[in-house]
Parts: structure tokens; sequence; C-alpha cells
């Protein structure tokens, strides 16, 4: 092969691999939560608390709070912990029985994206 | 594509600003210095103008509507910030030759910022493996520096216009590439390994796929860096076909470097979901648990046509070298022809599928619901493989309290039950089942097998041999807070308690009164009725199981050398201790009707002091194969 050839070869290649570079993926995701996926409580949680399996951005942490369907208002503000891995969620004077989601937006810190939605459920014995 | 450009254009001109002082070491007859600056500033302005649109690129994902805005609040974008600060400097620093040497520090310093936006540092696992990302950037950049210059010097060299013979510019090139190309390999050894997660990723995942890519390329680069040492140690060889190589090299620099970039930009292997493609897979362990004696043919025949390759390849290495490669040659294709089916079992896109559900007692027994309705007519009540249904097919159901069930992925458990078994009267249960409910059918299979297992278990602690994972279990204390027996993982070992009969709670008295130490929790799970006959104790939590499912999971590890217990109608036992480690795994049991003199508190606090002093040795999920 050339000279001429091999750069053509190269440069081909270098631009190829980065064209056909997959998009991002999202991945990081909750490896934990307080109240647990799924979990029916006989007394509405005073917080919720999501562990994600990375540190997140503290500015880039979304949080839509439901109860039985209908957003909660005020819309509660979550607070990061020190190590950007966990956020908690205060409910407030929201807490009450029903079915609860809670939809969560997150930018890993290496700038990936990821979300999901934590359901549990209060139901008083 | 920002990344791979903006390193490739830093590396080259760390290069160029590194050699720009050396003209008259090289015995240039140009101005090397002023145009190798030249060609510097232009790399780091491609350099910027690459950074700058990464940086763009991802405000916009993060606010579209302001991406210059938005930028700037994470991590990325002030790694981004400050590798353009940076770059910026080492641009200034090239307008002089005085600060030549100074811009090729900043540079290769700048360097850096494509470490520091990637995965493996912004996850901040370890600093280790931020070191370890760090340096096999830096190293690689400092290695990939090299190339360009050394191109160009081939050409300038053979145009007469350079009177140092290239030779000697290659020959030093040479002697330090090779222990930094080592440093690369084994920096980015430790990242991957931590990247790609388990092995399967490595062939099954697009990260994998790419780095496999990355690979090949990394192996054609250290086989024409070898040509040229072999080049080099021949003196009177031809000058140009050396360029040929290193032009080679660096075609496939550039290609490690592309798929690099693609990498930093998936998700890596030990996050993403496995899809295996083949249908088989080579694991010699469960080949042999599943038919041993159909492989032993094949490895005796396998290891003899190694002996006989090596021996032909060693009678005739002096006379007939190519006939001795061919030989031994020929001996290693027979032995894989017959070893690597004998060692292949099936598999199915599924095999290494992450299971959906945790390993608690509440899925076993959502699991054993499901077990009694679907599955209970042909494999029994007790998973025997004695249903009535059973009878008439013309294979046996299988008998999954055997530990056979625990020799396949938990993935394939889940093909079989999903699609049915091909020639077998197995049917699936993909249509009647959801993917959740066929997940909690195995972990009852799981407990089923480990059961099986836990008649190994004794009353004793064996130091530094954690095997049998804790089946999750949850409570709510008087405050109505949930609380999980994996919330004291990696801080506290626990006590689990489990009482059938309110005579026993004596022994929670006593545990309260004496309890096992400061790093150990006791637990007591108990039905309603007996639970309600004990007063609130310190240290003492209370799993009030309502609905029986905790004991019904745990009554798994009920089973002993003594009492195999093999049926479940066996009579309950009044009371069975076992101690949970704090990396959940179970170290201990004692059952009332079999150690009636229990461990002494005095023994138990000292059990517990040694788990506490124990390291993590391996990881309690009990879904990871």
């Amino acid at each position: 092969m050339t000279a001429r050839g091999l750069r053509a070869v190269s440069a081909a290649a270098l631009v190829a691999s980065m064209v056909l570079a997959p998009a991002a993926h999202a991945h990081s995701w909750l490896v934990k939560s307080e109240p647990r996926a799924g979990a029916t409580l006989a007394q509405p949680p005073a917080e919720v608390v999501l562990v994600f399996a990375e540190a997140v951005e503290p500015a880039f942490v979304k949080i839509a709070v439901h109860r039985d369907g209908k957003p909660v208002q005020p819309a509660p503000v979550p607070v990061l912990a020190a190590d950007a891995k966990s956020a908690t969620v205060p409910l407030g004077a929201a807490a009450g029985p029903g079915a609860w989601s809670i939809d969560w937006r997150i930018v890993a810190r290496d700038g990936h994206r990821s979300n999901g939605t934590l359901r549990f459920v209060v139901k008083p014995r | 594509m920002g990344r791979g450009l903006a390193f490739v254009a830093i590396a080259q001109a760390v290069g160029w600003l590194a050699l720009a002082p050396r003209g008259a070491w090289l015995g240039a007859t140009f101005d090397l210095c002023s145009r190798w600056r030249a060609l510097a500033a232009a790399a780091l302005g491609v350099a910027l103008l690459a950074i700058a649109w990464r940086l763009h690129a991802h405000g916009v994902e993060l606010d579209p509507d302001a991406p210059w805005r938005a930028a700037p609040q994470t991590w990325v974008g002030r790694v981004l910030i400050a590798q353009a600060c940076v770059v910026a400097a080492a641009l200034v620093a090239s307008r002089t030759a005085r600060t030549a040497t100074l811009g090729a520090v900043l540079a290769w310093l700048a360097l850096a910022g494509t470490a520091l936006s990637g995965h493996a540092v912004a996850a901040d696992v370890s600093p280790w493996l931020s070191a370890a990302a760090i340096a096999h950037v830096m190293v690689a950049g400092a290695w990939c520096a090299a190339l360009g210059p050394l191109l160009l010097l081939h050409r300038a060299a053979s145009a007469g216009h350079v009177t140092r013979p290239w030779r000697d510019v290659l020959a030093r090139f040479s002697r330090v590439a090779l222990p930094a190309m080592l440093a690369v390999v084994a920096a980015g050894t430790v990242v991957a390994l931590w990247s790609v997660g388990r092995w399967p990723a490595l062939f099954a995942t697009p990260y994998g796929q790419w780095l496999g890519i990355k690979l090949a390329a990394v192996v054609g680069v250290f086989a024409s860096a070898a040509w040229l040492r072999r080049w080099l140690a021949r003196p009177a060889a031809a000058h140009r076909p050396a360029g040929r190589a290193l032009a080679i090299e660096c075609a496939l620099a550039l290609a490690v470097v592309g798929a690099a970039g693609t990498l930093a930009d998936i998700v890596p292997g030990a996050h993403d979901a496995i899809t295996w493609p083949d249908a088989f897979r080579w694991a010699p362990l469960d080949a042999w648990r599943l038919h041993a004696p159909d492989m032993v043919a094949p490895l005796v025949g396998a290891a003899a046509a190694i002996v006989v390759g090596g021996l032909v390849g060693l009678r005739l290495r002096r006379r007939h070298a190519g006939l001795a490669w061919g030989g031994a040659g020929t001996g290693v294709a027979l032995a894989a022809a017959l070893a690597l089916p004998a060692i292949a079992v099936d598999a199915y896109p599924s095999t290494y599928a992450a299971a959906v559900t945790p390993w608690d007692a509440a899925s076993i027994a959502a699991g054993a619901q499901l077990y009694e309705r679907h599955c209970s007519g042909c494999h029994g009540r007790t998973g025997r493989g004695d249903g009535a249904a059973g009878a008439a097919l013309p294979v046996r159901p299988a008998n999954l309290t055997e530990p056979h069930v625990g020799w396949h992925t938990h993935g394939d458990l889940w093909w079989w039950i999903t699609h049915g078994i091909a020639g077998a009267p197995m049917p699936g249960f993909g249509a009647v089942t959801t993917d959740v409910e066929r997940w909690q059918l195995i972990d009852w299979l799981m407990a089923l097998s480990l059961g099986h297992e836990a008649r190994n278990l004794g009353t004793r602690v064996l130091s530094r041999a954690p095997w049998l994972p804790a089946i999750d279990l949850r409570w709510t204390d008087a405050a109505g807070r949930e609380h999980a027996l994996s919330d004291l993982r990696g801080r506290e070992a626990a006590l689990v308690v489990l009482i059938h009969d309110a005579r026993e709670l004596d022994r929670v008295r006593a545990l309260a009164a004496s309890p096992p130490g400061p790093g150990a929790r006791v637990i007591v799970v108990a039905a309603p009725p007996i639970a309600a006959q004990l007063e609130p104790a310190a240290g003492v939590d209370v799993a009030v199981d309502a609905d029986g499912a905790i004991a019904a999971a745990w009554g798994h590890y009920r089973r002993t050398l003594a009492s195999p217990d093999l049926r479940d109608d066996a009579p309950l036992v009044a009371r069975i201790e076992w101690l949970v480690d704090r990396f959940g795994f179970v170290r201990a049991r004692w059952r009332a009707d079999e150690a009636p003199v229990f461990a002494s508190a005095d023994a138990l606090r000292a059990a517990v002091a040694a788990l506490a002093a124990e390291p993590e040795l391996r990881s309690p999920d009990v879904h990871a194969h």
C-alpha cells in the first residue's frame, strides 16, 4: 500500500470510528431507595431517599412527586448527599395514604443521563 | 467525536513542541523550530475547536435553550473548560522558542482532561481506578505525541533535510516506547476490568465489542513496533520499509484512539444488559458437572494432540523449521477442535441476563405460589419431579431439589421457563406469566437448591468462608419505618432468630439481656400471635411475619446433615438461629432440636468479633452465577 493510500485508510478509519459510535445510553440508575420500589407501608414516610449507582450532577437532579396520579403541591425539593450519590426528597405535610410515584431524572457525573420512576403505596392497617 | 479529535490534536502538539527546540541535535537544514511550533499552534487550535464543540454538545444535552450556561454546572463541563484553558496556555507558550518546552508540558497536562471527563474518573469509584485511568491516557498521549514528528522526520531524512540518521532517532524512541506501552496496557487493563465487569460482556455488549476492536488495533501496534525493532537490529536494512511500518503504526494508533473515544461515549459493559449471541458458551466447570462422562475422551485426545504436536515440533525444529511450526500448530488446532466442543454447554440469549427481583423472602414466597399454580402438577408439590401429571410424560420431570438447578445460570432457567426446553416435554410459560413472575419462580428454585447446600452449615463459624447468601427480610419498626436485613450490609452482623413456639421467647429475652455485641443485631422473626408476646427491647428488632413468607423462605435453610428434612411437610422446628455476617452471608446455624446447648453469650460475641475483623471476600449476589 502506498503512503497516500495508508493516509486515506487511516483517516477514513478514524472518521468512521467516530461517526459510527453509538449514541450515549443512560447508565446511572437507582440502586436502592427508601421506601423500596413496590413497598406497601402502614404509615407515610416523612421522606424518600433515592440511592444512585454513581455520583450525579446536583444541578440536574429533577424529581416529580405524584400521589394517586396528581402532582404533589408544593413540589418537594430534593436534597443531595455530600457524595452526590443519594437524594432525599422530603414529603412534609403532603405525606399521606395513597399510591405514590417519584419520577426521577438525573445526569451522571460522566455526563450521561438517566431516568425512572419509584412507586410505593401507603395503606394504613 | 470531539474527544478523539481533541486527544489526537493535543498529543500531536505535545510532540511538535517537545522536539521544536531540538533542531540542532537533529541536524535540520531548515528552521525546524519555527515550522514545528506553527504545526503545534495549528494542532492546538484544532483541539480548542474540538473542546468547544464538545462543551456545546454537552450543554445542549443538559439544556437546549441555554447550553453555554448549563455546561459549566457539571463536572464534565468544568473539566472541559479547564482543559481548554490549559490548551490555550500551551498555545501562548508555543509562540516563542524559549517557551516551547513549557508549551509541550502544558499540552501534555491538558491530556488529563480526556480521562477526567471519562467514566472511570467521573464515577468516583476509587482513587486507584482514577489514577489508572489518568495514567492510561497520559502515557498513551506521550506515545501518540511522538508518532507524527517521527513520520515527518522520516520524510525529512529521506529528502536530506535532516542530517542525524533517522535510525538513531527511531532507536531512541523505540527504547522508551516499549516500557511506556506496557504501562499503558497495564493501566488500561485495570480500567477495562472494572468497566467490562463480567467476561460475557466482552462478547455480548457493544462496549466489549469496541474494546475488542481497540485491542486488535493495539496488537497491530505492537506487531509493527516489533517489526521496527527487528529492522533496527539489522544494520544494512533498507530505509523505506521502516517508514511504511511506522505509517502503519500511526494508522493503527488512530484506530486505537477512535475506538477509545467510542468506548468513552457508550455504556460500560458492566452496566449493560447482556444478550448472549451464540447457542453455546465455553464453561469447563459447568460442562463437567452436566456431562462429565462425555468429556473424558475428547479431553484425553486433545492432550495427546498437544503432546504429539509438541514432540514433532521439537524434533524437527533444527532441520525443518517450517515443518516444526506446522506440526505444533496442527497439534494445537486438533486439540482445540476436540476440547472446545467438549467444554461447551448450551446457551441462550438470556443466559447472562440479570434478575429483576431482589433475593428476598417476598420474591421467594411469590415464586412458591407461582410454582404451586404452574409447575407442581408435573414437578410435584415439593419439587421432586413426582407430580401426577408428570407420570405420563415420556421423560420424568426434573427433580428440582437436587443441586443441578444451581449449576445452570439463572438466565438459562429463565429461558426454559419462558420458552420451554427443546426436545423435552417442558413447555414455555412466557404467555401466562410476566417477566417478574418468572424471576420470582427462579428465586424460589434457587431457594430450593441453596436449601440443599445449606445442609453443610455448622454451628461454628468457619473463618473466611462465606458461601451461603442470606435471604433479605423486611420489617417495620414501632415508628412505622421500614427496615431490611440488607440495610446492615457493610455495617453490622445479624442474628436471625426464627421462632415457631412461644416457649422459645425466653431465648430472645436472654439475648436482649446479654446482646451478641456492638457489631451485631438480633432480628426475631415470628408470626403475629407470638410476636405480640414479646416486650420491646433495645437491640432486638421484631419482623412480624404476618403471611409466613419469611419463615417459609428462611425455612429452606433449616436443613442439616442430621435432618436432611427434604419433605416440606416436616414438623416445624421451634427455634432456629442463623448468624449472618455484615456482608450478607449466613455463617452458622443452630436448631433448637439439634443443638439444645447454644453457643454461650461469650462464644457468640467472639464469633461476631471474628466476623467483624474479616474483609469482604465476595459479593452476596445470589443472581451472579
